[in-house]
């Protein structure tokens, strides 16, 4: 495949054009995906996530222009919500990286979620193995937020970094529980406000009422993202994150995780495409059983558990050959 | 297959201080579907590496002072170099009827001045061109 080798001797156009595969499931994608895999897993993969306006893509620009300072490569993915109206999305993330837009040895690749069921998207997992391959040194996944997304950035990332901000009063609150516990870094950005202090006090607070037993010390970190403030702290402590992963055999845990959830998305999305071409090939037969179960003639279990029986006799047959 | 979306880069110059029509473009292109790419450039450089980066399918420049007549050859130019010649390049702003068919000789598929159509006119001009690449 002519674009894995090209995207392998160095091409930036065929590292996008790949992305753009994968993003879109065009044929060849996974044969792509497959091809690139061996040359996978050598990028320490930071996750940076939190509400929207705490200053995430200026964090991002920040922490890139220092390890840029320090010669390593950067890849950076800055994930926006697609409209779930229009379909469309407004990716402005680069705005905020102005400054390294035009370094070389980094690469900026905005993504829609597109919708994707359960949080951060595929085409986002794929796209850092493909920057991974590109021979990135470090990738940035940044994203807001918003649902499954919190939980899911820690599982593709070797490090997250939760960035809050003083104000809201309920940033807490409003970040989940669970991804609150999970967090490796905490940053509170735009720390000359007013509340920079308590929200500390807060997060301190709530880690160490924290259920799970913690082998890693997450450290909570101001900063002023704007005037570059501590930023070269954060960046030593994701340092130390990573000789911490890398010295306890966790970082190998870690991604073994990775590589399990992932696998069962893809099964996942290889099933569901079963269920999607029976309902578009019998669009008016399945119209009419949601009219017969608006009118409770019938419940959406019976119609899910008929899909279900179809789905794996379909299957079942495509795999006669293969084991029971 | 997953849906294919159309991206698109709308970026304007960050010397130049009008930017609410961008704005308003970039939600109409937003509301009718595509992926919009927004960024200002400090020089115009940066333009070809981010359309390069984010594969896109069209690049719609902004131009409300100087600069249109010298920075777009470049970037026709540099399109031409990378082999993206398949990138649909679109220029709105305050242009006059010269630097408009200039522009178009240029290889440039439209030129949008102010008062000429809607800006739902501008996307869905900007939409028809990429679908029919």
């Amino acid at each position: 495949m002519e674009l894995v080798d090209e995207m392998r001797n160095g091409s930036v156009r065929a590292l996008a054009r790949l992305i753009t595969l994968v993003e879109n499931d065009e044929p060849g994608a996974f044969e792509a995906l497959e091809r690139i895999y061996p040359y996978t897993g050598n990028a320490h993969i930071i996750g940076i996530t939190g509400p929207s306006g705490a200053g995430k893509s200026t964090l991002t620009d920040k922490i890139t222009k220092e390890l840029r300072r320090q010669n390593y490569t950067v890849g950076i993915i800055a994930v926006d919500p697609t409209s779930p109206f229009t379909g469309g999305a407004l990716l402005g993330d680069r705005v905020r990286m102005a400054g390294i837009s035009n370094d070389e040895g980094v690469f900026i690749r905005s993504m829609a979620s597109r919708g994707s069921l359960g949080g951060l998207s595929r085409a986002t997992a794929d796209t850092v193995k493909i920057l991974d391959a590109f021979g990135k040194d470090y990738i940035v996944i940044e994203t807001v937020g918003v649902g499954q997304d919190e939980v899911d950035i820690v599982k593709a990332a070797d490090v997250s970094i939760l960035v809050m901000m003083p104000g809201s009063g309920d940033d807490i609150q409003a970040m989940k529980a669970g991804i609150m516990e999970i967090g490796d870094i905490f940053v509170v950005n735009k720390a000359d406000k007013d509340g920079a202090d308590r929200l500390v006090a807060e997060i301190k607070m709530m880690l160490e009422l924290g259920s799970t037993p913690r082998e890693w010390n997450a450290p909570i970190i101001k900063t002023v993202a704007t005037e570059n403030q501590n930023i070269d702290i954060l960046v030593e402590k994701i340092g130390e994150h990573k000789e911490f992963l890398t010295k306890n055999g966790k970082l190998d845990s870690r991604r073994k995780e990775r590589i399990r959830s992932e696998i069962t998305k893809i099964v996942e999305h290889e099933i569901f495409r079963y269920y999607d071409s029976l309902i578009s090939e019998n669009k008016d037969l399945f119209d009419q059983r949601l009219e017969h179960i608006l009118a409770r003639k019938e419940n959406p279990y019976q119609l899910a558990k008929q899909a279900v029986e179809i789905i794996g006799k379909k299957i079942g047959t495509c795999f006669s050959g293969v084991g029971g | 297959m997953a849906e294919r979306k159309i991206r698109v880069l709308l970026s304007k110059s960050d010397q130049d201080a009008h930017e609410l029509n961008v704005r308003y473009v970039a939600r109409v292109l937003k509301d009718s579907g595509v992926e919009v790419i927004f960024t200002r450039y400090q020089i115009i450089d940066d333009v070809v590496k981010t359309a390069s980066e984010e594969d896109v399918d069209a690049i719609a420049l902004s131009y409300y002072s100087s600069g249109v007549m010298y920075e777009v050859p470049k970037v026709m130019q540099w399109l031409k170099e990378r082999n993206m010649e398949d990138v649909l390049v679109v220029i709105g702003g305050i242009l006059n009827t010269e630097e408009k068919s200039k522009l178009l000789e240029m290889g440039v598929g439209a030129v949008f001045t102010p008062g000429v159509g809607t800006v739902q006119d501008v996307a869905d001009c900007i939409i028809s061109k990429v679908q029919r690449r």
